[in-house]
């Protein structure tokens, strides 16, 4: 008793400790160094390059000599904010995003919930590779197969002419293309995403179910009592992820999907930010040379604030409602 | 522990600041030598790739120029898959900068003049009269260059468009750039079935009548979509892609009439066109699903002859399409059809017009250690001999030639031509030499008729380049902008295109009534008035420079 109260007062030095814990920890530091090394180059040194919404970036110049803007650097945030683009890519942005929260963030819930319920191991694997498949074709094949899907004659349009809908070009149609994105989105990655749902409903034990039936619940008892609060935590959780990423409607099937008659829908940040940086307009005459990185950075940069916002928020209140929480 | 891991914090962030300040670039460095060798740095062409060339050094021209020229070039291909402008930023902005530099030097942000300033390459017009002779009597139009005494260019006009093309905005020459000889501007335009109309007993359309004419035909044929096409095509988008609209005397995209810039949609004829089309879906002549279709399915339509007629390229188009639709059926067969001419017979003033000298270029990087035998070794593209070898190759080896009265007629030997050993005759050709789009003189007559194996393609090569020399005087070249004029029209593009070509796409496909255009214009007006005015002052600086 003693003794410890004696080496509590004398503590010994930051290099000492520093050393000992080394001796006790190296093969774990020895371990870690590649990770960390990962996240320097690829994460860390990287997010220099936001100063360049900052700046007036120059390529030949680089990063550290390029000439800060007007505004105490904030000139191409002022830019974007008053410019006539805010609104109606803010506004793009946020409906898809809203319709997938709502459509497609429960659908891959809702598949693995029916998956389980399928006694049939065999129809159960074949359903499940079936459901994979598409989130292994790559995107521009499964635009150029939605674009021949929902043509004049597609396949998908002919459907609905034989429903007694109308034949168009349902691709082109400004109105048709959330319902397109977000509906073939589902298609893309129902089966994927509900890999992680089936392997925490496989978590849960089966014995709560048979003490359930004893107690003479049925099926729908069951599931509200059992299997969904079984569930709940890694929805929450994925929950979160999703409002991290509330700003972030990805480019790629946009800028595939896109014809000059939805690009008032379907302009949402990441596109303008591409049409911006990487100076992507569509069949305009402008050369290369009018990226402006710095602007797109800008824009770049506040899409991430708005997430990192929005994930905060949710954690928050998850963890007031619900004690989950991803930190 | 935790005041260890803020210790590794801390040196980490030491280290990530020590790494990225490292890497901040300098002008490098120069080392004067005796100009036996250089680096140079090129994109290696798709199809040499293709061909399996994976050092220009194993190429046959480049192993002939080495001997005919005594200097050795250490070749610096970029990793193949990055795409080209990327890399080429990469290199520029390093210190492992090569001493002479081929590319599309527009891609320089700022474009050649500040690449000058920024002391990235040599300014030329002090070396070329004594280290450049060749290039130097061709941009200045001596009678005596193999060029002009050949025909192959003429010599009042084509110097002045090379020095206002392939110069600075200061008249500097920055770089020996790729210069085009011939006639040949076009590679695209209107073509249709030529073993059906023969059937019908048709003629080749030249003109909006003979054109409803074929198509009506077609139509009561039971041809699904007589004709189809891309978006490309109907739109008012790119010069490059003229059709119907040179029937009424209006072209594409943004060009010249009298010096002035204008814009289609707002020349006067452009509203005929639009209602035409508009009329030709209508009546099911016209494919309405243009905005949509890509060039794939439309190949497909012609080949399975859902569709009689479209637009297409003489390699892309006439070249796939042809071989395809003749393993059905050996008559099969598509003819390009020239530009619409005027209801009046006046023949169609655009058609796809390319630069006289593109803005790729051979540049010499400040670091080059001997700026004139760099000149020098560039220069041989440009005279006679060089520019044989790196279009034709060597002699009796893969190419013949014989005099006529009005020049030499190069030809392809059967090595070429029935491409021993190579899938198709451009495998082959890129295999031996680099007969196009490399720096020196560009679609020379002779590769064109050696190149294209079909007769088809021959033909195109002429048909499409009817309007060859008046369509010159209606294309912009490629200007010089400053960045706010780059960022004003790429306001102007974001804000106004789509709006504009969803309104004349709607009435094209008959959701709108034509009424409506006018209003459209309207609407669109203001804003590319401010395009029209940025492109105008560019073209105006430029016409200083023609003087």
């Amino acid at each position: 008793m003693k003794e410890q109260t004696i080496n509590l007062k004398k503590k010994p030095g930051l290099g000492q400790r520093f050393v000992d814990e080394m001796k006790r920890n190296y093969v774990l530091y020895i371990m870690s160094i590649p990770i960390i090394v990962y996240f320097v180059l690829f994460c860390y040194l990287p997010m220099f390059g936001l100063l360049i919404s900052f700046q007036d970036f120059n390529i030949i110049k680089g990063v550290f000599n390029s000439p800060w803007t007007d505004m105490y650097g904030f000139a191409h945030f002022y830019k974007f904010f008053t410019g006539s683009m805010f609104w109606p890519v803010m506004k793009n942005t946020l409906l898809i995003s809203f319709y997938e929260i709502i459509f497609s963030f429960p659908a891959p819930i809702i598949f693995a919930l029916m998956l389980n319920e399928i006694k049939n191991l065999k129809y159960k694997k074949i359903i499940q590779t079936v459901t994979y498949l598409p989130h292994f074709i790559s995107v521009v094949v499964i635009c150029s197969m939605i674009i021949r899907f929902f043509q004049h004659d597609g396949i998908i349009t002919s459907l609905i002419a034989l429903l007694g809908g109308e034949r168009r070009d349902y691709i082109i149609d400004a109105d048709a293309f959330r319902t397109i994105y977000v509906g073939t989105g589902i298609w893309q990655g129902i089966g994927w995403g509900s890999i992680i749902y089936i392997s925490a409903l496989s978590s849960i034990d089966q014995e709560l179910y048979e003490a359930a039936v004893i107690d003479g619940a049925g099926k729908w008892k069951q599931l509200i009592h059992i299997t969904i609060p079984g569930i709940a935590s890694t929805i929450i959780i994925l929950f979160i992820m999703r409002m991290g990423q509330i700003l972030s409607v990805g480019y790629e099937k946009i800028i595939l999907l896109q014809r000059s008659e939805t690009v008032s829908v379907s302009r949402v940040l990441s596109v303008y930010t591409y049409e911006r940086g990487l100076g992507g307009l569509s069949g305009s005459t402008v050369a290369s040379g009018s990226n402006q990185y710095s602007y797109a950075s800008a824009v770049g940069v506040f899409t991430s604030l708005v997430n990192i916002l929005f994930l905060a928020i949710t954690n928050k209140i998850s963890k007031k409602v619900s004690e989950t929480s991803l930190f | 522990m935790k005041k260890a891991t803020k210790l590794i914090a801390i040196i980490s962030i030491v280290a990530i600041l020590a790494v990225s300040f490292a890497s901040c670039g300098s002008k490098g460095k120069r080392v004067e030598h005796d100009g036996k060798e250089f680096t140079f740095w090129t994109q290696m062409d798709s199809l040499s790739q293709r061909a399996g060339i994976e050092d220009y050094n194993d190429m046959l021209m480049f192993k002939e120029l080495e001997k005919a020229t005594g200097v050795h070039i250490k070749f610096m291909h970029p990793i193949s898959g990055s795409t080209g402008n990327e890399a080429f930023v990469t290199m520029i902005s390093s210190d492992d900068r090569a001493e002479l530099v081929d590319n599309n030097w527009s891609a320089y942000p700022g474009g050649p003049q500040k690449a000058i300033e920024d002391g990235i390459i040599i300014a030329l017009n002090d070396y070329l009269k004594e280290n450049a002779p060749n290039f130097y009597a061709c941009v200045n139009g001596d009678e005596n260059h193999f060029i002009f005494r050949d025909g192959l260019a003429d010599v009042e006009t084509s110097p002045k468009y090379w020095r206002a093309q392939a110069t600075t905005a200061d008249g500097q020459f920055y770089g020996f750039n790729v210069l085009n000889i011939g006639t040949t501007r076009g590679f695209g335009g209107l073509y249709i079935r030529g073993d059906l109309l023969k059937k019908w007993g048709m003629e080749i359309p030249t003109n909006i009548a003979e054109w409803e004419a074929v198509l009506a035909k077609a139509k009561s044929e039971g041809i699904q979509y007589p004709f189809s096409t891309t978006l490309d095509v109907i739109s008012f988008k790119g010069y490059g892609s003229q059709g119907f609209n040179t029937a009424y005397g209006v072209g594409k995209g943004f060009y010249l009439e009298d010096d002035k810039v204008v814009f289609a949609p707002f020349q006067p004829g452009y509203k005929e066109y639009v209602a035409k089309m508009a009329e030709w879906v209508k009546k099911g002549y016209l494919d309405p699903s243009f905005s949509t279709n890509d060039g794939e399915k439309v190949r497909g339509y012609i080949v399975n002859g859902q569709a009689i007629a479209s637009w297409g390229y003489i390699g892309g188009d006439l070249g796939t399409v042809t071989p395809e639709g003749q393993k059905k059926d050996t008559n099969y067969e598509v003819v390009a059809c020239p530009f619409p001419a005027e209801a009046d017979g006046t023949p169609a003033k655009y058609q796809m017009t390319y630069a006289e000298a593109s803005d790729r270029a051979v540049a010499i990087t400040y670091n080059c250690g001997n700026y004139e035998k760099a000149m020098q070794w560039a220069d041989y593209f440009y005279s006679e001999e060089g520019a044989t070898l790196n279009i034709f190759g060597v002699e009796g080896n893969t190419f013949t030639v014989e005099e006529t009265p009005e020049r030499k007629v190069y030809k392809y030997t059967d090595k070429i031509t029935n491409h021993e050993g190579f899938h198709s005759v451009e495998d082959a050709l890129y295999y031996y030499m680099l007969p196009c789009n490399h720096p020196g003189f560009n679609q020379h007559p002779d590769y064109l008729q050696g190149y294209y194996p079909i007769q088809a393609q021959k033909d195109a090569v002429i048909t499409w380049n009817l309007s060859s020399e008046e369509s010159k005087k209606h294309a912009i070249p490629s200007l010089n902008f400053t960045q706010d004029e780059l960022d004003g029209m790429a306001d102007v593009v974001e804000v106004a295109q789509a709006p504009l070509e969803t309104s004349l796409n709607e009435i094209i496909r008959g959701e709108a009534s034509i009424d409506t255009y006018d209003a459209a214009i309207a609407k669109a007006k203001p804003e590319y008035e401010k395009y029209i005015k940025i492109q105008q002052d560019a073209y105006n600086r430029y016409l200083e420079k023609m003087k």
